[in-house]
C-alpha cells in the first residue's frame, strides 16, 4: 500500500480531509510536522506521495506560501530526488502556492510565475467548473471536467511575461484551467500546474472539497458529489 | 536600523489599492487619481548587505510582481502617509518575520511593520486627514509614523501595593471603585471591606482587581442571579431570572443533554460514542471600538469555550449573528467617537472571516440585521460547534496538579475587558477603554487546537480552561475554587517587560488556556508542545485550599475561594411590565403592492447576503451538507453538517432573533424567536427529539425598572416555551447595558438598544440523507403551506417599509408543537422536495426565494387560504409556526393525512419561470424570477 505524507505546518487547515481523500483512495497516510519534516530530512523517501495541503500557513504573513516556501527551500534537493525517483507531490490552494514560490512549478530556472490576490482583493469560497486537458499528469489521467471549490485570496495566477505563458502552453504544463474567467482572472484561466515529469500537481481548488455525494451546494438538485475523489485515485492506482 | 520597502510593480495590478480608491470616492472625495499601498519593514539587527538582499529575496519580496527599495523609500508621486500599529498591539507579520529569519540563520533582533499609503490627485489637506483617520488607521490601535523608532518600555520594579480599605467611609470606598475601574457598587465594596476586616488586613491592588472581575456583570451574571421583584406582582413567580433558564432546563430534564451551564459550553449527544458542544458568546463593545479585531478576538474566544470544554472538544463550524446600525445614516449625524455604521460592518464580517478561515473552521452562517437602533451599540454574535467524545466531557482537578499555561504570551491587552464590557459606552470610551480592544493571533490559536487534541487523547492533562474574561485570575480561579492554588506570576511569559503584576494576573491577552497536569504527565506534555513550537509556562501547583497570588516569593493576593466565588451581596432588583399592543391597527391597502414587494426582496433585512457568506471559508474540513444555501442561491433555513467523515450522521444548526419584535413586545419577541430557531431546525431536516437551545441576550439599559421589566417579559417567554417545547436551554449569555450616552445635541441623550434575544438551536440528523433544502426541485409539484396566517405585522418587515404598527406575531405552543413534529416525520418518510419556514417578509417574500437556486416559478392562489383577511397581510403578515412544502402529486394523499388535524393549505403548484400571485380573478403579482433574484441579489453588497 502507497503511503501518502500529508505535511503540515502552523496554520495548516485541510489536512484532516485531503487525508481522508487519501484514505478513501487506499493509501496508507502519515501526517509530518515541518519541523520534523526538516529535522529528519529524509523521512519524505519513505512514502510514495507528498501531499501539501491548503490552509493558512503563517497566517499568509510576507504573502501566501512565502514563509513555508522559504523553508522547504532547504531540502529542495531532497524534494526534487523524491519526484526524480518516480513519487508524487500534489499541493492544494495554499500548497500550489508553497510549491510556485518554491519555484518547484512549473520548474522552469528562477521564478516565472506567481499567485497574487484576486480582484476583489478579499477571500472567495465559489464552486466553479474546470476543464482539464493534460497529458502528462498523473493526477488528471482520464479527467475532463472537475466540479470543485475555489476559497482563496490569493489565487490569481500571474506569468512573468508571455515567454513563460507561450511555454507553459507549448510544453503542456497547465493541468486545470477554470472554464470562464471566474473570480480569480488568472492568466489563460489557470487553476493548476503540472512539472515536466507530471507527477508534481498545483491546483488552486480543492478537489478534497467533492468526496460525498453532499458536497456540492446543488446535490439536491441531481448534482450528487464524489468527483474530486478521482484526484487522489489516480495517484494511489499510479503505483499499483 | 534597516529600512526596506516593497510594493506591487507599477505595470502590474494593484486590486488592494483599487479597492481602497473605490473607498475615498464612497466618502465622496473625488480627487484621487491613484493610490498606492507600499509595505514597509523596520529591522533592527545584524546583517550585512548581502544579508539583508538575500533575506529580501527568500521571505519578503516576490520578484515576478513586486519591488523593493532599502534604506529609501520606493519612488512614487503622491502625498504619502506613513501607519503602524501602536506600541503594543500585536504587529502579525513583524512576528512572522522575525521567527522564520531566525529559523533561516538571520540575526535579528526586533522587526516592526507598517504601511505607506500614497495618494496621487487633487486633494486637499482635510482630504487627506479624513481619508487617514476614516479608512486608513483607526486610533484605537495604530499611529502615523513621524519617526520610527524601537521604545524599550521601562522594566518592572516589584512593589506590593497595599490599599488600605478596613478603615474608610462609603465615599472613599466608592471613590477606589471608580479610580480603578473596578466597576463595583457600594454594597460591593463594603462586602469587601468586612471580608478584609474579617482577614485582619489591608488589600492588595491585586486582590481588588481579582473581586472586581469575578463579581462583574460580565462574569457573574447578577442581573439574571439577584432575586427579582416584579409589578405586577402575579406575572412572574421564579426568584431569580435565571431561575427561568436554568428552571426550563431542570424541568424537563432531557436524557439528551450531557452538559448545560456547569463548563464552558453545552452539550447534547451526537452518537453512542460522541457529543457535540456549543457556545455563544456576545463581543458587542469591542467590536463598537475597534470593529476588525473586536470580531476577530469575538472568534477566538468562543473557539478557546469550545477547546476548554471537558478536556477540549474539536470545533467544527462557527457561527455569527450581526445587527447593525442603518447603513445608510449620514455620517455628521453621528457622535464623535462613534464609528460609522459601513465601517463597522466591514470590520466585523473581515474581522469574523479572517480569524475564521485562519483557524480553518467553517463559518457556516447566522444573520444580519439593520436598524437604526443598533448604531452606537452593534451586536455581535459568534458560536462555536464542537465534537469530542464522551469520555472526555468530565474533567478534574487534584491538589498537586501542575497549573500551566499553554499558548500566546501575556501583554497589557485587555486589561479591564470584563469591567469594561459591563459598562455603558459613551463619547470618552474610545479614550479609556485603549487596553480592551486587541488584535488577535489566529494562527497561534490553530496551533494551540492542534496540540491540545493530541495531548488530549494521550491523557495527558486532567483539567482545561481558557483565558477569556479576567485573563489568568478566572481561569486559575475556577479551576482552583475547590481545591485552592498558588501561583507564581513572574514565571509568566510576557511580550514585553513593565506589566506590574495585577496587571499580569487579570490581562485578557488572546490564545492562552490553562491546564492541570499531573507531575508524572509534565515531561511527555513538553514534548507534544515543543514538537509544534507552542510556548508553555508553568505558573503554579492547584492545592492549599486558597488562592494564593505570589511575585518574587513575596504574596500579592491571599483570597478565600468561598468568598470570591459566593461572597457578592446581590441586591433585589425591581421590574416593571410594561402594556403592548393586542389591537391590530387599520391602514390602507397599498397602491403598488408590486413595488412594495420589490423593494421589501431588495430590503436591507432581506436582500442577498451573499457578499458576505462567500468571503467565509464555509467549506472546510469537508462536512457541509446544507448551508446557508440552497441549491445555488436560495436562502436555506437550518446549517447541516457532518463532524465526523466517518459518520453519515449530522448536526443541524437554527437561528432565531428579531430586535424589531423587542421593540414592541418583548415577550412575543421571545417566542416568536423560540419558534423561528426551531422552524429553522426542522425545515432542515432536524428534529425537537434531541433538539437544544441556548439563549444569548442583549439588552440596553436594565438599571431602570422598564428596561428590567422588557428583559423580565422575554425571560419568562423562554420558560413558558422551552418547557412547552420541551426543548431545554444547554448554555447562555448575557450583555447588558447597551446603551449609548450621546451628549452632542443641547440635553444628554441616553440611547438604548431593542431588547434583542438571540435562540440558538442545535439538533442531530441521524442520517444526512432526511436533511432538507428549500429550493424548488421541478415544474408541476404542489405547494402547501402549513400553517394559520394572522393579522401579525408588528415589527414586520413590511409594517417598516409601510411606516405602520401592528400586532407582534405570537406562538400557538401546542399547534406549533405538532406542526414540527409532523414535518419531521414527513421527511423521514421522504414526502417533500423542498422545506422553507416563513419569517421577514412572510409568505411572498418566501415564494419568491424557494424560486431562486433553479429559477422555477410558481402560479399562487390566495383564495385557497380560505380566509377574510387582505391579501396584503396574507402575503406579509410574519405568522409564526408556517412553512412551505413543495410535495410531488403521487405523495399528497399521505401527506394530508399525517397532517389531517392540522391547518395546511394547497395554494399552488411549481410552473414556468414567474411567480404569479392572484386572489379570487385578479392577478396581483406576476413577475419573473430571475428580476426578483436580480432584485434580491443586488441590494445588499458592499
Amino acid at each position: 500500500m502507497v503511503r501518502a505524507l500529508i505535511l503540515r505546518g502552523p496554520g495548516t487547515n485541510c489536512d484532516m480531509e485531503t487525508g481522508y481523500a487519501f484514505e478513501m483512495a487506499g493509501a496508507e497516510v502519515e501526517y509530518v510536522y515541518i519541523d520534523a519534516l526538516l529535522k529528519y530530512k529524509t523521512t519524505i523517501l519513505n512514502s510514495g506521495i507528498l501531499a501539501i495541503p491548503g490552509g493558512f500557513t503563517y497566517g499568509d504573513d510576507l504573502g501566501a506560501g512565502t514563509v513555508m516556501a522559504a523553508r522547504l527551500n532547504t531540502i529542495k534537493g531532497i524534494m526534487k530526488e523524491f519526484v526524480d525517483k518516480g513519487n508524487l507531490i500534489i499541493g492544494i490552494c495554499n500548497g500550489f502556492q508553497i510549491l510556485v514560490k518554491m519555484g518547484l512549478l512549473p520548474g522552469f530556472a528562477g521564478r516565472s510565475v506567481s499567485l497574487t490576490v484576486i480582484p476583489k482583493a478579499r477571500f472567495c469560497d465559489q464552486w466553479l467548473d474546470l476543464e482539464v486537458s493534460n497529458n502528462r499528469c498523473v493526477f488528471t489521467k482520464g479527467i475532463t471536467h472537475l466540479y470543485i471549490p475555489m476559497a482563496n485570496s490569493e489565487g490569481r495566477l500571474v506569468v512573468r511575461d508571455s515567454l513563460i505563458l507561450r511555454e507553459l502552453e507549448r510544453g503542456d504544463y497547465i493541468a486545470l484551467r477554470y472554464i470562464t474567467k471566474g473570480p480569480t482572472c488568472s492568466d489563460k484561466r489557470i487553476a493548476g500546474l503540472t512539472d515536466l515529469t507530471g507527477r508534481i500537481l498545483g491546483l488552486m481548488p480543492h478537489p478534497e472539497r467533492n468526496l460525498f455525494p453532499h458536497s456540492p451546494p446543488d446535490w439536491q438538485d441531481g448534482r450528487l458529489g464524489g468527483e474530486g475523489l478521482k484526484v487522489f485515485k489516480n495517484a494511489v492506482e499510479y503505483f499499483k | 536600523m534597516i529600512y526596506i520597502e516593497k510594493g506591487i510593480k507599477q505595470d502590474r495590478d494593484d486590486p488592494v489599492s483599487h479597492v481602497l480608491r473605490e473607498d475615498i470616492q464612497l466618502l465622496g472625495i473625488s480627487g484621487v487619481e491613484r493610490v498606492h499601498i507600499n509595505e514597509i519593514f523596520w529591522i533592527q539587527g545584524t546583517l550585512n548587505k548581502g544579508s539583508i538582499e538575500r533575506l529580501i529575496k527568500e521571505v519578503i519580496v516576490d520578484p515576478i510582481i513586486e519591488e523593493y527599495s532599502i534604506d529609501k523609500p520606493l519612488s512614487r508621486e503622491g502625498t504619502s502617509i506613513t501607519i503602524t500599529y501602536k506600541p503594543g498591539v500585536f504587529d502579525a507579520e513583524a512576528s512572522t518575520l522575525k521567527e522564520v529569519a531566525h529559523t533561516l540563520g538571520y540575526k535579528i533582533d526586533r522587526v516592526k511593520t507598517g504601511k505607506r499609503y500614497i495618494l496621487k490627485g487633487n486633494l486637499s489637506r482635510e482630504d487627506i486627514y479624513l481619508i487617514r483617520d476614516r479608512l486608513l488607521m483607526n486610533e484605537m490601535i495604530q499611529m502615523e509614523v513621524v519617526k520610527m523608532d524601537f521604545p524599550s518600555p521601562d522594566p518592572y520594579k516589584f512593589k506590593k501595593n497595599i490599599i488600605p480599605i478596613r478603615e474608610i467611609d462609603d465615599k472613599e470606598l466608592l471613590k477606589i471603585s471608580k479610580e480603578g475601574l473596578l466597576a463595583l457598587n457600594l454594597s460591593e465594596m463594603k462586602e469587601i471591606q468586612s471580608y478584609f476586616i474579617r482577614e485582619g488586613r489591608e488589600s492588595t491592588d491585586l486582590e481588588l482587581e481579582m473581586i472586581a472581575q469575578t463579581w462583574s456583570e460580565h462574569c457573574f451574571h447578577k442581573t439574571f442571579k439577584s432575586p427579582i421583584r416584579v409589578e405586577p406582582e402575579d406575572y412572574y413567580n421564579k426568584k431569580t431570572l435565571f431561575d427561568s433558564i436554568k428552571g426550563a432546563t431542570e424541568d424537563i430534564d432531557a436524557d439528551w443533554v450531557l452538559l448545560s451551564f456547569s463548563d464552558n459550553a453545552g452539550a447534547i449527544e451526537f452518537d453512542e460514542d460522541y457529543a457535540v458542544t456549543y457556545k455563544v458568546e456576545t463581543h458587542n463593545h469591542p467590536s463598537a471600538l475597534e470593529p476588525y479585531g473586536g470580531a476577530g478576538t469575538g472568534v477566538g474566544g468562543v473557539i478557546r469555550d469550545t477547546l476548554g470544554v471537558g478536556l477540549g472538544a474539536k470545533p467544527f463550524a462557527s457561527t455569527d449573528i450581526f445587527c447593525f446600525g442603518d447603513i445608510n445614516t449620514e455620517l455628521s449625524t453621528l457622535p464623535e467617537g462613534v464609528l460609522h455604521p459601513k465601517r463597522i460592518m466591514r470590520g466585523v464580517v473581515a474581522g469574523v472571516r479572517d480569524y475564521g478561515n485562519r483557524m480553518g473552521i467553517p463559518t457556516v452562517g447566522g444573520g444580519v440585521y439593520f436598524d437604526k437602533a443598533f448604531n452606537y451599540n452593534p451586536l455581535i454574535f459568534v458560536g462555536s460547534v464542537g465534537i469530542i467524545e464522551k469520555k472526555y466531557l468530565k474533567k478534574e482537578v487534584r491538589e498537586g496538579d501542575l497549573i500551566v499555561a499553554i499558548g500566546g504570551k501575556t501583554g497589557r491587552d485587555g486589561i479591564h475587558g470584563a469591567t469594561f464590557s459591563s459598562l455603558s459606552l459613551d463619547e470618552e470610551s474610545q479614550e479609556v477603554s485603549g487596553g480592551a480592544v486587541q488584535i488577535g493571533n489566529p494562527i497561534e490559536e490553530k496551533k494551540v487546537l492542534d496540540v491540545l487534541l493530541k495531548a488530549r487523547d494521550r491523557g495527558l492533562y486532567r483539567a482545561i480552561t481558557d483565558c477569556g474574561a479576567g485573563g489568568f485570575s478566572s481561569a486559575v480561579g475556577e479551576m482552583g475554587s475547590v481545591v485552592g492554588a498558588v501561583v507564581d506570576l513572574e514565571t509568566a511569559k510576557l511580550k514585553y517587560a513593565g506589566l506590574s503584576c495585577w496587571e499580569i494576573w487579570v490581562s485578557e491577552s488572546q490564545e492562552r488556556m490553562v491546564l492541570a497536569v499531573p507531575i508524572s504527565k509534565l515531561k511527555e506534555l513538553k514534548e507534544v508542545l515543543e514538537e509544534e513550537n507552542v510556548e508553555y509556562t508553568i505558573i503554579g501547583q492547584f492545592g492549599g485550599g486558597r488562592l494564593i497570588v505570589r511575585y518574587e516569593g513575596e504574596i500579592v493576593g491571599d483570597l478565600d475561594p468561598e468568598f470570591l466565588f459566593n461572597g457578592i451581596p446581590l441586591k433585589e432588583k425591581r421590574a416593571k411590565i410594561r402594556e403592548t399592543r393586542r389591537k391590530a391597527c387599520k391602514f390602507h391597502y397599498p397602491e403598488d403592492l408590486k413595488g412594495i414587494f420589490l423593494s421589501l426582496l431588495s430590503s436591507d433585512n432581506i436582500g442577498s447576503r451573499k457578499w458576505i457568506i462567500r468571503q467565509y471559508d464555509h467549506e472546510v474540513q469537508a462536512g457541509n451538507v446544507v448551508g446557508v444555501f440552497s441549491g445555488n442561491s436560495s436562502p436555506s433555513d437550518g446549517i447541516v453538517i457532518r463532524p465526523l467523515l466517518g459518520s453519515e450522521r449530522a448536526v443541524v444548526l437554527g437561528f432565531g432573533v428579531n430586535p424589531l419584535y423587542g421593540k414592541e413586545d418583548p415577550y412575543s419577541m421571545a417566542a416568536s424567536v423560540i419558534d423561528e430557531s426551531l422552524r429553522n431546525l426542522i425545515a432542515a431536516g432536524g428534529s425537537l427529539k434531541n433538539a437544544a437551545m441556548l439563549d444569548n441576550f442583549c439588552f440596553g439599559d436594565v438599571s431602570c425598572e422598564e428596561g428590567l421589566g422588557d428583559l423580565v417579559a422575554a425571560v419568562k417567554a423562554c420558560y413558558d416555551y422551552a418547557t412547552s417545547f420541551c426543548i431545554p436551554f444547554i448554555s447562555g449569555k448575557d450583555s447588558l447595558n447597551n446603551f449609548f450616552i450621546d451628549c452632542k445635541g443641547q440635553k444628554v441623550q441616553k440611547v438604548s438598544i431593542p431588547p434583542t434575544l438571540l435562540i440558538s438551536s442545535i439538533s442531530v440528523i441521524e442520517d444526512y440523507h432526511f436533511a432538507m433544502t428549500t429550493n424548488f426541485k421541478g415544474d408541476g409539484n404542489l405547494i402547501y403551506l402549513i400553517g394559520e396566517t394572522k393579522n401579525e405585522l408588528g415589527g414586520s418587515e413590511f409594517a417598516r417599509i409601510m411606516d405602520i404598527e401592528g400586532v407582534v406575531p405570537s406562538v400557538d405552543s401546542i399547534i406549533a408543537k405538532k406542526v414540527f413534529e409532523m414535518v419531521s416525520k414527513g421527511m423521514r418518510k421522504n414526502l417533500f422536495l423542498s422545506v422553507h419556514d416563513l419569517s421577514d417578509g412572510g409568505l411572498g417574500v418566501a415564494l419568491a426565494e424557494m424560486g431562486f437556486s433553479n429559477r422555477i416559478g410558481c402560479r399562487i392562489s390566495l383564495s385557497k387560504l380560505e380566509s377574510d383577511l387582505r391579501e396584503d397581510i396574507l402575503l406579509f403578515s410574519e405568522s409564526n409556526s408556517r412553512f412551505l412544502v413543495e410535495i410531488r402529486k403521487e405523495n399528497v394523499r399521505e401527506f394530508e393525512l399525517l397532517f389531517k388535524d392540522l391547518p395546511i393549505f394547497q395554494i399552488g403548484r411549481t410552473e414556468g419561470d414567474s411567480l404569479i400571485i392572484d386572489a379570487e380573478d385578479e392577478i396581483l403579482i406576476d413577475l419573473p424570477i430571475e428580476e426578483l433574484y436580480k432584485r434580491w441579489k443586488e441590494a445588499v453588497e458592499w
